[in-house]
């Protein structure tokens, strides 16, 4: 009974104690406003967080948006299948127009008219296989075939299109671009455009994939054959003992002429064939 | 909920318990209770972040920043030469107390006195459970034991008080 009645009485101690060594109301009430102000002043930090955060959003927000539009754009001006009518159309003739802008040499532009021709081609073959004719398309070939001729820059190779009925014909720009033209059915080009083409310009050679690709000009070889005349001359004249030189000359020179007279038979040949055709 | 409001309940829940705690272990001393009881919670506050329940409970959590903000209060002590200022606060401190003390039941201060006697775990259990509030489970998580094992020794240290101020003259 007494152990219980202590043990009841310590008990009670224990209890007061406790109740003294709580904190004051005042005390528990300061310091929660405290810990506030202390979380509201680290606060902005979190907020720049979530405002960088958002921003970060937005940046791959505007970086998806700029991507979806380059594929599209690249799209728009690499495919043929985009053509008048099209929804992209607009885009691509576009791009082709700043590309005309920003060039720089007469070499350069020419090259550009017939890159531009070679495109307009492609897109009229697309067309073909729809059964549509689009008279627009067509003036712009026109166009540029037109712009390409009146450079006045000799150039030494200029594209002309064969037809070749149910055949596949290739069109080669200076820059050794094709743009094959597949044909299941008759090709309707225009070809008295190109015969006027062909009449008009005095050098010009239809680049098919059955040609050897000749690299040098007969302007070039020419050239190439005057310097190693010269250089031969030179050596006679200064009885300079270099035989091994003089051989290597003397094959270059043989060398030249061969080629500059494949050239020139080749150049002939050609033009029997085109009178053979007409 | 936000990040606060959750640090607020868990202010509510254990602050008092917090207090009690260190009251206890710096001799009852009610200003130095609640600096370090300021100065825990802040901490707790600025690391709330990196708190979270799979690790365990609130209360082991801020029982271990209490422990060894304790240590670190009790080092510095150490270390530390007070300056006049100081010191003279000390005294105006002590001398608060003091009266208090007097305004105290005798019963109590016997009581804190037979306190001091009991061995540190048991002055730690009987802190915990008794003028904290934390439970048995509590408690077992905290010092990392069982919890009948802190059954045993709160028992075994009730009845060291009992005995000491009971049935004994403590006072002689």
């Amino acid at each position: 009974m007494k152990t219980d009645r202590n043990e009841k009485e310590l008990e009670k101690l224990l209890a007061k104690l406790a109740k003294e060594n709580g904190p004051s109301k005042h005390f528990s009430q300061t310091l929660l406003s405290k810990l506030k102000k202390e979380h509201q002043s680290d606060a902005p930090e979190k907020g720049l967080f979530i405002a960088n955060l958002f921003k970060i959003k937005f940046q791959l927000a505007n970086l998806t948006i700029l991507l979806v539009l380059s594929t599209t754009t690249i799209y728009a001006y690499n495919s043929s299948n985009v053509t008048s009518g099209h929804i992209l159309y607009p885009l691509k003739r576009t791009i082709e127009e700043i590309e005309g802008k920003i060039i720089s040499t007469p070499e350069a532009q020419n090259e550009y008219y017939y890159k531009m021709a070679g495109r307009r081609i492609d897109e009229i073959a697309v067309l073909k296989l729809k059964n549509i004719f689009d008279e627009k398309t067509m003036s712009d070939l026109q166009f540029f075939l037109d712009k390409a001729q009146n450079d006045q820059r000799n150039i030494a190779l200029i594209p002309q299109i064969s037809q070749t009925p149910q055949s596949t014909a290739t069109l080669k720009t200076p820059q050794s671009i094709p743009t094959q033209i597949a044909e299941t059915e008759t090709y309707d080009l225009d070809m008295d455009m190109a015969d006027d083409f062909a009449e008009e310009s005095e050098t010009f050679s239809l680049m098919t994939n059955t040609e050897n690709d000749s690299n040098k000009s007969v302007k070039e070889l020419e050239e190439k054959i005057k310097k190693i005349k010269e250089e031969l001359q030179q050596l006679e004249s200064e009885d300079l003992q270099d035989s091994s030189r003089q051989e290597e000359l003397e094959e270059s020179l043989e060398e030249a002429k061969e080629q500059l007279e494949e050239i020139e038979d080749r150049e002939e040949d050609e033009d029997e064939d085109d009178d053979d055709d007409h | 909920m936000s990040d606060f409001r959750k640090f607020q309940n868990y202010y509510e829940q254990y602050m008092s318990k917090v207090h009690a705690y260190i009251r206890s272990r710096t001799n009852y001393d009610t200003q130095l209770a609640e600096d370090l009881t300021s100065e825990i919670f802040m901490k707790a506050l600025r690391k709330f972040e990196t708190f979270s329940q799979d690790q365990g409970s609130f209360s082991s959590w801020i029982f271990k920043i209490t422990k060894n903000h304790l240590i670190d209060h009790y080092r510095s002590q150490k270390n530390k030469h007070d300056s006049p200022i100081e010191e003279f606060e000390n005294v105006l401190r002590s001398e608060s107390d003091t009266q208090k003390k007097a305004s105290n039941s005798i019963e109590i201060e016997n009581l804190k006195k037979v306190m001091h006697t009991l061995s540190p775990e048991k002055q730690e259990i009987i802190s915990l459970k008794y003028l904290s509030g934390y439970s048995y489970k509590e408690i077992a998580e905290i010092l990392g034991t069982q919890e009948n094992s802190i059954r045993v020794t709160a028992h075994r240290a009730l009845k060291e008080l009992k005995h000491k101020l009971f049935e004994t003259d403590y006072e002689n």
